[in-house]
Protein backbone atom coordinates (compact mmCIF):
# COMPACT_ATOMS: atom_id res chain seq x y z
CA UNK A 1 0.00 0.00 0.00
CA UNK A 2 0.83 3.37 -0.23
CA UNK A 3 2.37 5.82 2.41
CA UNK A 4 -0.22 8.91 1.96
CA UNK A 5 1.14 12.21 1.37
CA UNK A 6 1.58 14.59 4.45
CA UNK A 7 1.70 18.11 4.24
CA UNK A 8 4.82 20.41 5.46
CA UNK A 9 5.20 24.08 5.59
CA UNK A 10 3.64 26.59 7.76
CA UNK A 11 0.34 24.50 9.01
CA UNK A 12 2.88 21.77 9.61
CA UNK A 13 4.26 24.33 11.78
CA UNK A 14 0.94 25.17 13.21
CA UNK A 15 -0.05 21.97 14.24
CA UNK A 16 2.72 20.34 15.37
CA UNK A 17 5.48 23.17 16.63
CA UNK A 18 3.61 26.63 17.59
CA UNK A 19 2.11 27.48 20.45
CA UNK A 20 -1.47 28.01 20.34
CA UNK A 21 -1.04 32.11 20.92
CA UNK A 22 2.42 32.02 18.57
CA UNK A 23 2.01 33.91 15.44
CA UNK A 24 4.27 32.87 12.51
CA UNK A 25 5.44 36.28 10.69
CA UNK A 26 7.76 34.80 8.31
CA UNK A 27 9.21 31.42 7.04
CA UNK A 28 11.32 30.68 4.13
CA UNK A 29 12.76 27.26 2.97
CA UNK A 30 16.46 26.67 3.73
CA UNK A 31 18.92 26.62 1.26
CA UNK A 32 22.89 26.11 0.94
CA UNK A 33 24.10 29.46 2.65
CA UNK A 34 26.89 31.22 1.14
CA UNK A 35 29.04 32.94 3.78
CA UNK A 36 30.68 36.73 3.37
CA UNK A 37 32.70 36.21 6.68
CA UNK A 38 36.32 37.09 6.71
CA UNK A 39 38.83 33.71 6.80
CA UNK A 40 36.14 32.00 5.30
CA UNK A 41 34.91 30.60 1.21
CA UNK A 42 31.81 31.52 0.23
CA UNK A 43 31.09 28.13 -0.07
CA UNK A 44 31.76 27.80 3.86
CA UNK A 45 35.47 26.25 3.89
CA UNK A 46 37.87 27.99 5.89
CA UNK A 47 40.88 27.07 4.22
CA UNK A 48 42.49 26.24 0.68
CA UNK A 49 42.27 22.87 -0.92
CA UNK A 50 39.75 22.20 2.34
CA UNK A 51 37.03 19.80 1.51
CA UNK A 52 33.80 22.10 0.95
CA UNK A 53 31.10 22.59 3.60
CA UNK A 54 28.61 18.86 3.27
CA UNK A 55 24.77 20.31 3.33
CA UNK A 56 21.65 18.40 2.55
CA UNK A 57 20.94 20.73 0.00
CA UNK A 58 20.64 19.26 -4.37
CA UNK A 59 22.31 20.84 -7.00
CA UNK A 60 19.23 23.16 -7.79
CA UNK A 61 19.83 24.88 -4.61
CA UNK A 62 23.22 25.59 -4.91
CA UNK A 63 22.32 27.56 -7.90
CA UNK A 64 19.84 29.56 -5.43
CA UNK A 65 17.96 33.04 -7.13
CA UNK A 66 18.76 33.83 -10.95
CA UNK A 67 21.67 34.10 -12.32
CA UNK A 68 22.96 36.82 -13.16
CA UNK A 69 22.80 38.00 -16.90
CA UNK A 70 25.90 39.77 -16.88
CA UNK A 71 28.29 37.84 -14.83
CA UNK A 72 26.39 34.45 -14.36
CA UNK A 73 26.99 34.64 -10.89
CA UNK A 74 24.11 33.17 -9.07
CA UNK A 75 22.26 34.99 -6.78
CA UNK A 76 22.44 32.64 -3.16
CA UNK A 77 19.31 32.22 -1.47
CA UNK A 78 20.60 32.75 2.09
CA UNK A 79 23.80 34.50 3.18
CA UNK A 80 25.24 34.37 6.24
CA UNK A 81 27.40 37.48 7.15
CA UNK A 82 29.63 38.28 10.40
CA UNK A 83 33.40 39.49 11.59
CA UNK A 84 34.20 35.87 12.12
CA UNK A 85 32.86 31.95 11.56
CA UNK A 86 32.20 32.52 15.27
CA UNK A 87 29.15 35.09 15.01
CA UNK A 88 25.97 34.13 15.50
CA UNK A 89 24.66 34.36 11.90
CA UNK A 90 27.29 32.11 10.58
CA UNK A 91 27.22 29.48 13.46
CA UNK A 92 23.40 29.34 12.20
CA UNK A 93 23.68 28.91 8.88
CA UNK A 94 26.58 26.29 9.21
CA UNK A 95 23.98 23.93 11.26
CA UNK A 96 21.00 24.96 9.28
CA UNK A 97 23.01 23.27 6.20
CA UNK A 98 22.99 20.02 7.70
CA UNK A 99 19.36 18.96 6.47
CA UNK A 100 16.49 20.39 4.43
CA UNK A 101 14.32 22.40 6.53
CA UNK A 102 12.37 26.18 7.07
CA UNK A 103 13.45 29.21 8.21
CA UNK A 104 10.76 30.78 10.87
CA UNK A 105 10.67 33.76 12.72
CA UNK A 106 7.55 33.76 15.08
CA UNK A 107 6.47 36.84 17.53
CA UNK A 108 7.95 34.15 19.86
CA UNK A 109 11.15 32.61 18.42
CA UNK A 110 13.53 32.47 15.44
CA UNK A 111 14.25 28.95 14.45
CA UNK A 112 15.21 26.64 11.49
CA UNK A 113 12.53 23.79 11.61
CA UNK A 114 13.03 20.27 10.02
CA UNK A 115 10.51 17.22 10.04
CA UNK A 116 10.52 14.83 12.25
CA UNK A 117 12.51 11.46 11.12
CA UNK A 118 10.24 9.08 9.90
CA UNK A 119 11.02 5.66 11.92
CA UNK A 120 12.53 2.99 10.14
CA UNK A 121 10.23 0.73 7.85
CA UNK A 122 9.93 -2.28 8.44
CA UNK A 123 11.59 -3.83 5.03
CA UNK A 124 8.60 -4.50 2.61
CA UNK A 125 7.73 -7.85 1.50
CA UNK A 126 9.15 -9.08 -1.34
CA UNK A 127 7.52 -9.00 -4.51
CA UNK A 128 7.11 -12.50 -5.99
CA UNK A 129 6.96 -13.31 -9.42
CA UNK A 130 6.97 -10.99 -12.42
CA UNK A 131 3.61 -9.80 -12.02
CA UNK A 132 4.62 -8.41 -8.09
CA UNK A 133 7.76 -6.62 -9.82
CA UNK A 134 5.58 -5.12 -12.60
CA UNK A 135 2.87 -3.93 -10.18
CA UNK A 136 6.03 -2.54 -7.92
CA UNK A 137 7.18 -1.08 -10.87
CA UNK A 138 3.76 0.42 -11.59
CA UNK A 139 3.10 1.89 -8.44
CA UNK A 140 6.58 3.47 -8.29
CA UNK A 141 6.12 5.29 -11.66
CA UNK A 142 2.32 6.36 -10.35
CA UNK A 143 3.85 7.71 -7.59
CA UNK A 144 6.41 9.53 -9.20
CA UNK A 145 4.57 11.04 -11.98
CA UNK A 146 1.60 12.57 -9.50
CA UNK A 147 4.34 14.02 -7.56
CA UNK A 148 3.93 11.88 -4.35
CA UNK A 149 0.70 9.89 -3.05
CA UNK A 150 -2.61 11.87 -3.45
CA UNK A 151 -4.71 13.26 0.03
CA UNK A 152 -7.35 10.94 1.14
CA UNK A 153 -10.97 12.17 -0.05
CA UNK A 154 -13.08 12.77 2.77
CA UNK A 155 -10.08 12.81 5.34
CA UNK A 156 -8.52 15.69 6.53
CA UNK A 157 -5.30 16.50 4.63
CA UNK A 158 -2.20 14.91 7.44
CA UNK A 159 0.72 17.40 8.37
CA UNK A 160 3.95 16.17 8.85
CA UNK A 161 5.93 16.87 12.53
CA UNK A 162 7.99 19.38 12.62
CA UNK A 163 11.11 20.14 15.40
CA UNK A 164 13.18 22.45 16.13
CA UNK A 165 16.95 22.07 14.92
CA UNK A 166 17.63 25.44 16.62
CA UNK A 167 15.65 28.13 18.19
CA UNK A 168 16.99 31.49 19.63
CA UNK A 169 13.98 33.45 21.54
CA UNK A 170 12.91 36.34 19.19
CA UNK A 171 14.41 38.91 21.21
CA UNK A 172 17.94 38.30 19.93
CA UNK A 173 17.27 39.10 16.38
CA UNK A 174 18.15 42.94 17.23
CA UNK A 175 16.36 44.06 13.74
CA UNK A 176 14.87 42.78 10.51
CA UNK A 177 14.42 44.50 7.36
CA UNK A 178 15.16 44.58 3.66
CA UNK A 179 18.88 44.19 2.35
CA UNK A 180 20.47 44.51 -1.46
CA UNK A 181 23.24 42.12 -2.27
CA UNK A 182 25.20 44.50 -4.21
CA UNK A 183 26.84 43.06 -7.37
CA UNK A 184 30.07 44.08 -9.57
CA UNK A 185 28.07 46.05 -11.74
CA UNK A 186 24.47 48.12 -11.96
CA UNK A 187 21.84 46.78 -12.30
CA UNK A 188 17.78 48.56 -12.69
CA UNK A 189 16.43 45.86 -10.11
CA UNK A 190 19.08 44.23 -7.40
CA UNK A 191 18.35 41.64 -5.79
CA UNK A 192 16.38 41.99 -2.30
CA UNK A 193 17.00 40.03 0.52
CA UNK A 194 14.67 39.57 3.83
CA UNK A 195 17.67 40.29 6.59
CA UNK A 196 17.77 39.62 10.05
CA UNK A 197 20.64 41.37 12.46
CA UNK A 198 22.14 39.74 16.14
CA UNK A 199 23.42 41.09 18.77
CA UNK A 200 26.91 41.09 17.30
CA UNK A 201 26.31 42.53 14.15
CA UNK A 202 26.30 39.78 11.75
CA UNK A 203 23.42 39.05 9.57
CA UNK A 204 21.41 36.40 7.97
CA UNK A 205 19.68 37.10 4.16
CA UNK A 206 17.16 35.38 2.47
CA UNK A 207 16.57 36.08 -1.20
CA UNK A 208 12.91 37.78 -1.39
CA UNK A 209 13.29 38.70 -5.30
CA UNK A 210 14.55 41.14 -7.58
CA UNK A 211 13.71 44.54 -6.03
CA UNK A 212 11.21 43.60 -3.72
CA UNK A 213 11.62 42.29 -0.33
CA UNK A 214 9.07 41.05 1.88
CA UNK A 215 9.97 42.89 5.31
CA UNK A 216 9.28 46.32 5.27
CA UNK A 217 11.66 47.69 7.36
CA UNK A 218 9.28 47.05 10.53
CA UNK A 219 10.13 45.19 13.72
CA UNK A 220 6.53 43.08 13.45
CA UNK A 221 6.59 41.88 9.91
CA UNK A 222 4.88 39.55 8.20
CA UNK A 223 5.20 36.63 5.36
CA UNK A 224 1.65 36.56 4.88
CA UNK A 225 2.04 40.26 3.25
CA UNK A 226 -0.32 40.21 0.30
CA UNK A 227 0.96 40.77 -3.28
CA UNK A 228 1.77 44.31 -3.65
CA UNK A 229 -0.88 46.27 -5.20
CA UNK A 230 -0.15 47.09 -9.17
CA UNK A 231 -2.12 50.34 -10.30
CA UNK B 1 -24.03 6.90 -16.17
CA UNK B 2 -22.03 9.77 -16.62
CA UNK B 3 -24.00 12.24 -19.08
CA UNK B 4 -21.98 14.10 -21.81
CA UNK B 5 -21.87 17.89 -20.76
CA UNK B 6 -21.89 20.79 -23.09
CA UNK B 7 -20.29 23.77 -21.60
CA UNK B 8 -21.70 27.25 -22.54
CA UNK B 9 -19.63 30.07 -23.09
CA UNK B 10 -21.28 32.42 -20.55
CA UNK B 11 -20.05 35.65 -22.95
CA UNK B 12 -22.68 34.26 -24.96
CA UNK B 13 -25.24 32.33 -23.07
CA UNK B 14 -25.41 34.69 -20.13
CA UNK B 15 -23.97 38.08 -20.63
CA UNK B 16 -26.40 40.86 -22.56
CA UNK B 17 -25.71 43.46 -25.27
CA UNK B 18 -22.76 45.66 -24.19
CA UNK B 19 -21.89 43.58 -21.35
CA UNK B 20 -18.32 42.20 -21.06
CA UNK B 21 -17.76 38.90 -19.17
CA UNK B 22 -13.88 39.93 -16.87
CA UNK B 23 -13.09 36.87 -15.13
CA UNK B 24 -14.96 33.28 -14.77
CA UNK B 25 -13.44 30.87 -11.87
CA UNK B 26 -14.76 27.07 -11.29
CA UNK B 27 -14.33 26.00 -8.00
CA UNK B 28 -11.43 23.14 -7.85
CA UNK B 29 -11.77 22.91 -3.76
CA UNK B 30 -13.32 23.49 -0.79
CA UNK B 31 -14.56 27.36 0.21
CA UNK B 32 -13.67 27.69 3.90
CA UNK B 33 -15.61 30.71 5.79
CA UNK B 34 -15.51 33.28 9.06
CA UNK B 35 -18.66 34.21 9.18
CA UNK B 36 -19.86 36.16 12.54
CA UNK B 37 -16.25 35.09 13.98
CA UNK B 38 -17.16 31.49 13.55
CA UNK B 39 -14.78 29.38 11.52
CA UNK B 40 -16.60 26.99 9.12
CA UNK B 41 -13.88 25.11 6.66
CA UNK B 42 -15.32 23.16 4.64
CA UNK B 43 -18.14 26.30 4.48
CA UNK B 44 -21.56 25.13 5.01
CA UNK B 45 -24.00 26.94 2.85
CA UNK B 46 -26.60 28.63 5.01
CA UNK B 47 -29.46 29.54 2.12
CA UNK B 48 -31.04 27.27 0.16
CA UNK B 49 -29.50 26.19 -3.21
CA UNK B 50 -30.24 24.10 -5.74
CA UNK B 51 -28.27 20.41 -5.75
CA UNK B 52 -25.76 19.70 -8.58
CA UNK B 53 -27.14 17.05 -11.29
CA UNK B 54 -24.08 15.55 -11.11
CA UNK B 55 -22.19 16.10 -7.95
CA UNK B 56 -18.56 16.28 -7.63
CA UNK B 57 -16.33 13.59 -6.40
CA UNK B 58 -15.29 13.94 -2.53
CA UNK B 59 -12.39 16.07 -1.95
CA UNK B 60 -10.01 15.73 0.90
CA UNK B 61 -11.06 17.80 4.30
CA UNK B 62 -8.78 20.71 5.56
CA UNK B 63 -6.21 19.91 8.17
CA UNK B 64 -7.00 20.14 11.59
CA UNK B 65 -5.88 23.43 12.54
CA UNK B 66 -7.63 25.19 9.43
CA UNK B 67 -11.18 23.04 10.20
CA UNK B 68 -11.20 22.94 13.96
CA UNK B 69 -10.31 27.32 13.96
CA UNK B 70 -6.61 26.76 15.55
CA UNK B 71 -4.77 29.31 13.25
CA UNK B 72 -3.89 32.84 12.69
CA UNK B 73 -4.64 35.38 9.83
CA UNK B 74 -4.64 34.02 6.67
CA UNK B 75 -2.61 30.95 7.33
CA UNK B 76 -5.25 29.09 5.99
CA UNK B 77 -4.02 29.79 2.29
CA UNK B 78 -1.22 26.98 3.05
CA UNK B 79 -3.82 24.43 2.87
CA UNK B 80 -3.93 22.92 -0.38
CA UNK B 81 -7.62 21.61 0.05
CA UNK B 82 -8.86 25.27 0.38
CA UNK B 83 -10.24 27.07 -3.61
CA UNK B 84 -11.57 30.08 -1.49
CA UNK B 85 -12.37 31.87 1.61
CA UNK B 86 -15.34 34.04 2.69
CA UNK B 87 -15.01 36.83 5.87
CA UNK B 88 -18.41 38.01 6.72
CA UNK B 89 -19.96 39.68 9.33
CA UNK B 90 -23.43 37.74 9.13
CA UNK B 91 -25.07 35.13 6.82
CA UNK B 92 -26.83 37.48 5.05
CA UNK B 93 -24.12 38.89 2.76
CA UNK B 94 -22.76 39.17 -0.44
CA UNK B 95 -19.59 37.19 0.08
CA UNK B 96 -21.73 34.29 1.77
CA UNK B 97 -24.40 34.43 -0.84
CA UNK B 98 -22.27 33.90 -3.29
CA UNK B 99 -19.93 31.02 -1.56
CA UNK B 100 -23.12 28.91 -0.41
CA UNK B 101 -23.68 28.22 -4.22
CA UNK B 102 -20.24 27.42 -5.16
CA UNK B 103 -19.86 25.44 -1.65
CA UNK B 104 -23.22 23.36 -3.13
CA UNK B 105 -22.39 22.98 -6.64
CA UNK B 106 -18.78 22.26 -7.04
CA UNK B 107 -18.21 20.48 -9.73
CA UNK B 108 -21.23 22.08 -12.02
CA UNK B 109 -21.01 25.84 -11.01
CA UNK B 110 -18.74 28.85 -12.17
CA UNK B 111 -17.77 32.01 -10.31
CA UNK B 112 -18.70 34.70 -13.16
CA UNK B 113 -17.72 38.56 -13.14
CA UNK B 114 -18.79 40.64 -15.87
CA UNK B 115 -18.79 44.35 -16.23
CA UNK B 116 -22.31 44.85 -14.57
CA UNK B 117 -22.76 41.49 -12.48
CA UNK B 118 -21.26 38.82 -9.99
CA UNK B 119 -23.04 35.76 -10.00
CA UNK B 120 -22.65 31.98 -9.55
CA UNK B 121 -24.15 29.85 -12.51
CA UNK B 122 -24.11 26.69 -14.07
CA UNK B 123 -22.30 26.82 -17.49
CA UNK B 124 -23.41 23.81 -18.82
CA UNK B 125 -26.70 23.25 -20.46
CA UNK B 126 -28.96 23.72 -19.85
CA UNK B 127 -27.48 27.35 -18.53
CA UNK B 128 -28.94 28.00 -15.21
CA UNK B 129 -28.38 31.32 -12.74
CA UNK B 130 -28.00 29.84 -9.43
CA UNK B 131 -27.25 33.70 -7.84
CA UNK B 132 -26.10 37.62 -9.19
CA UNK B 133 -25.78 40.67 -7.98
CA UNK B 134 -25.07 44.07 -9.37
CA UNK B 135 -21.79 44.36 -9.33
CA UNK B 136 -21.69 48.28 -8.31
CA UNK B 137 -21.57 45.94 -4.80
CA UNK B 138 -17.84 45.38 -5.52
CA UNK B 139 -16.08 47.84 -4.03
CA UNK B 140 -12.44 46.79 -4.50
CA UNK B 141 -10.42 44.33 -6.42
CA UNK B 142 -7.27 43.20 -5.51
CA UNK B 143 -3.88 40.28 -5.71
CA UNK B 144 -3.38 38.75 -2.10
CA UNK B 145 -1.14 35.90 -1.91
CA UNK B 146 2.12 34.69 -0.36
CA UNK B 147 5.26 33.25 -1.66
CA UNK B 148 7.59 30.96 -0.53
CA UNK B 149 6.63 28.18 2.21
CA UNK B 150 6.29 25.44 0.32
CA UNK B 151 4.73 26.57 -3.19
CA UNK B 152 2.84 30.10 -4.38
CA UNK B 153 -0.80 30.34 -3.80
CA UNK B 154 -2.22 33.73 -5.12
CA UNK B 155 -6.03 34.74 -4.93
CA UNK B 156 -7.97 36.90 -6.19
CA UNK B 157 -9.89 39.39 -3.23
CA UNK B 158 -13.57 40.82 -3.81
CA UNK B 159 -15.01 43.33 -1.15
CA UNK B 160 -18.45 44.19 -1.34
CA UNK B 161 -19.72 47.25 -0.13
CA UNK B 162 -21.55 45.36 2.78
CA UNK B 163 -17.70 44.73 4.03
CA UNK B 164 -18.24 40.95 3.50
CA UNK B 165 -14.57 39.86 1.19
CA UNK B 166 -14.32 36.58 -1.03
CA UNK B 167 -11.24 35.30 -2.01
CA UNK B 168 -10.60 32.63 -4.38
CA UNK B 169 -7.68 30.92 -6.50
CA UNK B 170 -6.74 32.25 -9.96
CA UNK B 171 -3.76 32.04 -11.97
CA UNK B 172 -2.03 35.61 -12.90
CA UNK B 173 -3.34 37.21 -9.84
CA UNK B 174 -2.00 40.39 -10.80
CA UNK B 175 -3.21 40.84 -14.84
CA UNK B 176 -6.77 39.04 -13.19
CA UNK B 177 -7.31 42.07 -10.63
CA UNK B 178 -6.00 44.81 -13.20
CA UNK B 179 -7.64 43.99 -15.63
CA UNK B 180 -11.04 43.84 -13.42
CA UNK B 181 -10.14 46.80 -11.62
CA UNK B 182 -9.49 48.64 -14.67
CA UNK B 183 -12.69 47.70 -16.19
CA UNK B 184 -15.27 48.34 -13.50
CA UNK B 185 -12.95 51.57 -12.87
CA UNK B 186 -12.30 51.01 -9.50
Amino acid sequence: MTEQRRLGGVLALRETWCRPDEKILWCCDGAKPRFDVPGVNPDGSTGKGQKRLETAFAVADLLSGEPDSDTGVPTPKVIASGTSANTEAPRLAYAAAAEPGLWVLTTQRFAYVAPVPDPTPPPAPQQRGLLGKLRSQAENVRSFVSGGPAYVPGEPVPVRAQRSVFELHSGQVTATGPSVWKRPRFHDLEPVFDSFVFADRSMLSFFAGPGEGRIQGARQTTRLMPLSEEK
Amino acid sequence: MSTRRIELDPQLAWCRPGERLLTRAKPTGHIGSSVAGEVTAPHEPRSATPQPVDPAPPLPLPTASVAEGRFHDDEWVHDPTLWGWVHAESPDRLAVRLADPLTAGRGEVTLLLSTRRIAVARTHQPFTVWFEADVRHVTAVRPFGLLGGGGQREFLRADFADRSVLLWQVNRVRKEARDVRTALGL
